[in-house]
């Protein structure tokens, strides 16, 4: 769709270049007959939609919508109101700043990248001030990374900024020089609704500023998401940032159009735009003629703007469609890379000699066709005598299947590491895994099916004491699941997992209140978003999840390669009395008494929960539980009242209760045993 | 995995320290049985197995470690933190700078500021007017400390604390600087201090857990983050435990709805049965681990709630530490409730306590942190002196950075904000180790740069494991190829401070 919208704005495009030709005839009679001097005429250009003298204390906007600008400053601040400075200038009376307290337009100039528009005013620039903010639309630009457009000066430089997130998604434009200090210039920006700096212009005095464009990459919106928080533009200060201290500021005029060069001089320098307009027709110079023609296109030509306003609304819905599309953050290479250096003593504004991008190479030295970046890294760490990766990789797909890698320390191969157990076994796999085209599928499907893996975990009294800690594999790895296989294990066997795969996080059962101290709050998800296996779980760092945290799920400030397998009674509880387990032994209770045998109904759901059949004791035991809880739960309704209620997940009502509960403390001793818990 | 067994042998430097803690422990006895039946109840009821961490060094169970803790006779047995986050102005607080009155208005001076970097939310404020404090300030106790109107409870209890008016830190903003303060560094993933100290000291109490974590509810402000009491690296039984208030004060403690203790013992015994017949056939020891943290979970479900009913403290109690404390979650009842860990020998108490960061509106935003926190904060140590457990226990108060002497927004008469400050602030301790009824560091006129005796944020971590006698270059843990200190490679213990 958004091709389709793009090709509508290129025809749009076409369309306005084509128009001149046609036009070619009705501006050369408008020329002739003078009429370019009655549409001169107005006070001000068309299209204004403010204009403020600042003449008075009453700010006043003298042309429609009318209203008042006002004085504010700091956002978070319970500001008494702040009184405009004016004062009696060479030029007039004005505005004077003071840095901090800005002037806020109120309405005026909530532009949106696709509307096009024209501001324009008077200013005198101290000689001191090397930055400050000229005008913006937008809040404190640090806060928001600059969404909005702004006017500033940048190191005695003028710097033109439009951004969705600055600098990536922005256009960025540099004047060449510096303008006249600590005296009265005629500023001006003019922007086309095209998102590109070459619609984004700069005029001193009513002449273009050439500037060097920074960046040219704006492809979202420059209003803030919420509506309700976008100010308007505001002149001379920001909050937390510089702002135009003793700067001085009159006659500022908005337009809701990009004015044409003539009408710029217009509000810029009346005397050389009355010169143009008073002469007669055929005295118009090339130049003139050029300027007169712009201004037909861009106000009179009825043609001009049918085409402008189409390709306004086109350009505002590709950005409303764009706006919904979900970003997603990538690594890039820039375009020239920035140069390294050895910081002295870490200091970050101490460089020493340049360095540039490579590779250990005791490891293995780069070989000099790669490209010195990300692309060569990767080929580098892939090359066929790369000495580690291979190693490395399959080890700690063996420390997955077996809880230790055949290197203990999978996180380190160096000199403190430690050595491998079976160093023969280590190469052949890592060998095995390159000629496989790097088969991760095909290793895997080999280490589960060797016949060191499948041994029993059950040790032999002798192999115990000799090697207590299985380094020589005599018998077969028990490790406990990791928090992901706990929670999708019992999932799977209540028959509530959802393995729908890929899509946004989800929100599955968790206590209320744990996000409100990071400042926002935990929106739990409902039906089957339940259930997604917990790969799929939202991650928040500064709150994660309690029962995946519990069980020792990395807190991913940096990354680590083996988690640890801990032991604790929180641990209990969670397998006890999280929803998510209840709510999954009330289903498999639900199962079991619908089975038509109940005892191979218990024998299920453990073969389900444990991969193994029970034994006679086992099976014993639980069916002996089941019938305890079952006359108490006959005789004591209330008792069986959270087991039938756990989870969002809807109950077979037609079931008994006292049945569907005795089962489901029966489904939840299986969950926490151990033979649910450690893989053996 | 295999459980390793807890070797208790002490080498022979140890032999005195170790007559050295069997003392404490006499002593620790002592002062449990005066609190009284509930206290002897619930240990008898727990029985003696160890709920969380381990008493035993940590050096033989974790490889990495290769001395035993503590190293010396340790003055502090267990600690309350009593988090201010956000930075409260230290200006407006225990900071009293008297002149800067007359300099009211005006641009700090640049022979203050010394060309100083600012943070970027108030550099670019075209000017930085000196705000003095709108507060009055008066001295108290033997020890005339000079403490602000803010603060009257507080002030009462003076001559019990020992101010730190030099602190200063590298981090210019509240995650970081948070960080910094409980990990020792300003990147997330290190071990929480109290993680550090579960991990070298092992737990004092059998039944809860080493380190409990209690945030105020409703305090609002800078957000907190829960790897601020994270284990990092180490193993995750020292992670704090957070305990809150309402149903279930530590995560899935309570059964399904209806199902009482009673029906859980009848249930566990069958897991048990069922657990040990896995054992009997595996032979795998960390199966009894198992089978014990069913049991202890099974207790932690009467102790824990059992701890956290506040029903049989006394009226003038609740009058000590104010109205809020009846009032479960807020700053004051975690307070109360923190005397009440401490009392039964949980090591490390952490209180977090949101809303400190007045960048505008401080004469306002700060009383109601005063009014919310004061009389809580000076009951815990009136309440802990009381009981004797101020003697042992070490109370500490801080934020993350202090405020600027300028006004961040607009200097009115009535009115003015503070930016954060790193480059001095005040915290003070008290308690266990520390001298009391003083005042250690100065800062400059303006209260911008410390001039005397500067204390780093290592060098406060360092003093701290010194007082529950460990060498901060001691306690080491190796991870991923290097060898980590709270303290990293720096900290000087402040021995000035230490009685």
């Amino acid at each position: 769709m958004l091709a389709y919208i793009k090709s509508t704005e290129q025809l749009e495009e076409n369309n306005l270049k084509n128009a001149a030709a046609k036009e070619e005839q009705n501006f050369n009679r408008w020329l002739q007959n003078g009429s370019y001097k009655k549409s001169l005429q107005q006070k001000f250009p068309q299209d204004i939609v403010g204009f403020f003298p600042l003449n008075s204390e009453a700010l006043q906007n003298s042309v429609k919508p009318y209203g008042k600008a006002q004085m504010n400053r700091g956002l978070f601040e319970k500001h008494p109101e702040e009184r405009p400075n004016i004062i009696t200038t060479t030029a007039g009376r004005a505005l004077l700043l003071n840095g901090d307290t800005w002037l806020d337009l109120v309405n005026v100039g909530k532009f949106k990248r696709s509307d096009p528009f024209t501001i324009g005013f008077w200013v005198n620039l101290p000689k001191e001030l090397r930055n400050g903010v000229i005008f913006h639309q937008g809040i404190a630009g640090l806060l928001y990374n600059f969404r909005g457009f702004h006017l500033a000066l940048d190191n005695n430089r003028l710097q033109l900024e439009m951004a969705h997130t600055a600098p990536y998604n922005a256009i960025i434009e540099y004047s060449k020089t510096d303008v006249p200090r600590d005296k009265w210039i005629h500023l001006a920006v003019t922007y086309d609704g095209s998102s590109k700096a070459s619609g984004y212009k700069l005029f001193l005095n009513g002449k273009e500023l050439p500037t060097l464009v920074d960046q040219d990459n704006l492809y979202k919106g420059i209003l803030l998401d919420d509506p309700k928080q976008q100010p308007a533009i505001q002149f001379g200060a920001w909050d937390r940032g510089k702002g135009l201290m003793n700067g001085k500021i009159k006659d500022i005029a908005v337009f809701s159009r990009d004015l044409s060069l003539l009408e710029l001089l217009q509000i810029a320098n009346p005397v050389s735009f009355a010169a143009v307009i008073n002469k007669n027709s055929s005295d118009i110079s090339v130049a003139e003629n050029q300027l007169l023609k712009e201004y037909y296109s861009s106000a009179v030509s009825a043609d001009y703007k049918k085409i402008k306003s189409e390709l306004r609304q086109i350009r505002a819905s590709f950005n409303d469609s764009v706006e919904k599309i979900p970003e997603l953050m990538i690594m890039q290479e820039m375009p020239v890379p920035r140069k390294a250096y050895v910081l002295d003593r870490g200091q970050y504004d101490t460089y020493k000699e340049q360095v540039h991008p490579d590779v250990p190479g005791s490891i293995l030295p780069m070989p000099k066709n790669y490209p010195r970046n990300r692309l060569g890294f990767a080929q580098w760490l892939v090359h066929p005598d790369h000495p580690l990766t291979a190693r490395v990789a399959v080890n700690r797909y063996w420390q997955m299947y077996f809880g230790k890698g055949i290197v203990k320390s999978v996180e380190d191969f160096g000199n403190q590491g430690e050595m491998p157990s079976h160093p023969e076994l280590l190469d052949w796999l890592a060998i095995n895994f390159q000629e496989s085209g790097w088969n991760i599928k095909a290793l895997q499907k080999m280490i589960v099916t060797s016949a060191t893996y499948r041994q029993s975990s059950k040790p032999v009294v002798k192999a115990e004491a000799a090697d207590p800690e299985n380094l020589l594999l005599s018998h077969g790895p028990a490790n406990r699941l990791t928090a992901e296989m706990l929670r999708d294990n019992a999932l799977a066997a209540s028959g509530l997992i959802n393995l729908k795969i890929g899509g946004p996080s989800v929100y599955p059962y968790q206590p209320e209140g744990l996000w409100k101290m990071t400042g926002s709050e935990y929106k739990q998800d409902t039906g089957m978003n339940l259930y997604r296996r917990s790969i799929y779980t939202v991650w928040r760092r500064s709150a994660p999840n309690p029962t995946q945290s519990t069980f020792d799920v990395g807190i991913r400030t940096s990354c680590i390669v083996g988690r640890q397998r801990t032991n604790t009674p929180l641990q209990a509880l969670v397998t006890l009395n999280d929803p998510t387990f209840v709510e999954a032994a009330r289903l498999i209770g639900e199962q079991i008494t619908m089975a038509a045998d109940g005892k191979q109904g218990v024998v299920d759901a453990f073969r389900k929960l444990t991969g193994k059949t029970p034994s006679p004791k086992e099976l014993g035991l639980l069916l002996e539980l089941r019938e305890k809880e079952y006359q108490k739960f006959k005789t004591k309704k209330e008792k069986a009242k959270g087991w039938l209620s756990a989870g969002d997940y809807k109950s077979n009502t037609s079931l008994d209760g006292a049945q569907v509960a005795a089962n489901a403390v029966v489904a939840s001793t299986i969950i926490n045993m151990d033979a649910s818990i450690t893989k053996r | 995995m295999r459980q390793h067994h807890h070797h208790e042998e002490l080498n022979p430097f140890d032999k005195d320290l170790a007559s050295v803690k069997q003392q404490l422990d006499r002593r620790t006895f002592l002062t449990k049985t005066s609190l009284g039946i509930g206290a002897l109840a619930l240990g008898s009821l727990l029985g003696t197995t160890k709920l969380f961490g381990k008493s035993s060094p940590a050096s033989v169970e974790d490889e990495a470690l290769s001395t035993s803790f503590p190293n010396f006779l340790p003055k502090a047995k267990r600690i309350v933190y009593l988090f201010q986050s956000g930075g409260p102005s230290q200006l407006d607080i225990f900071d009293y700078k008297p002149s800067l009155e007359k300099y009211q208005g005006q641009d700090l001076p640049s022979s203050v500021r010394k060309g100083q970097r600012l943070t970027g939310m108030s550099a670019g404020q075209a000017t930085l007017p000196v705000a003095s404090s709108l507060f009055k300030f008066q001295q108290y106790g033997e020890c005339k400390a000079w403490v602000s109107e803010l603060m009257p409870y507080t002030a009462e209890v003076a001559d019990d604390l020992c101010f730190i008016k030099s602190m200063y830190t590298e981090a210019i903003n509240h995650d970081p600087a948070t960080t910094f303060f409980q990990t020792g560094n300003q990147i997330a993933g290190r071990p929480s201090i109290g993680a550090w100290m579960s991990y070298g000291l092992g737990s004092d109490n059998e039944n809860l857990p080493t380190f409990i974590v209690l945030v105020s509810k409703n305090a609002g402000g800078q957000p907190l983050l829960a790897r601020l009491w994270g284990n990092g690296f180490l193993p995750s039984k020292h992670q704090g435990v957070q305990f809150r208030s309402g149903k279930d004060p530590v995560l899935y403690l309570s059964n399904p709805e209806g199902y009482d203790g009673i029906d859980r013992r009848e249930m566990l015994d069958y897991l048990k049965k069922l657990n040990q017949l896995q054992l009997d056939t595996y032979g795998d020891q960390e199966i009894n681990t198992r089978i014990s943290q069913y049991e202890m979970a099974y207790r932690m479900q009467t102790s824990v709630p059992e701890v956290m009913d506040l029903s049989d403290e006394p009226d003038w109690v609740f009058d000590l530490y104010g109205k809020d404390s009846r009032d479960p979650g807020t700053y004051a009842a975690n307070c109360l409730m923190a005397r009440r860990l401490l009392e039964k020998d949980v090591k490390f108490v952490q209180l977090y306590h949101q809303g400190w960061d007045q960048h505008n509106n401080l004469p306002g935003d700060i009383k109601t942190q005063c009014k919310n926190t004061d009389q809580a904060t000076a009951a815990l140590i009136k309440d802990l002196k009381q009981r004797g457990l101020l003697e042992d226990t070490l109370v500490v108060w801080g934020g993350e950075f202090g405020r600027t002497v300028y006004s961040q927004g607009k200097l009115t008469k009535d009115n003015y904000g503070r930016d954060h400050h790193p480059r001095c602030f005040t915290m003070w301790m008290a308690g266990a180790g520390v001298k009391p009824g003083f005042s250690y560091g100065e800062t400059d006129d303006f209260g911008y740069n410390i001039v005397k005796d500067p204390v780093h944020v290592h060098d406060f971590h360092a003093t701290l494991l010194h007082l529950f006698g460990i060498d901060h270059e001691k306690l080491i843990y190796k991870y991923q190829g290097r060898r980590f200190r709270l303290t990293d490679v720096s900290g000087k213990l402040v021995k000035d401070i230490l009685t």
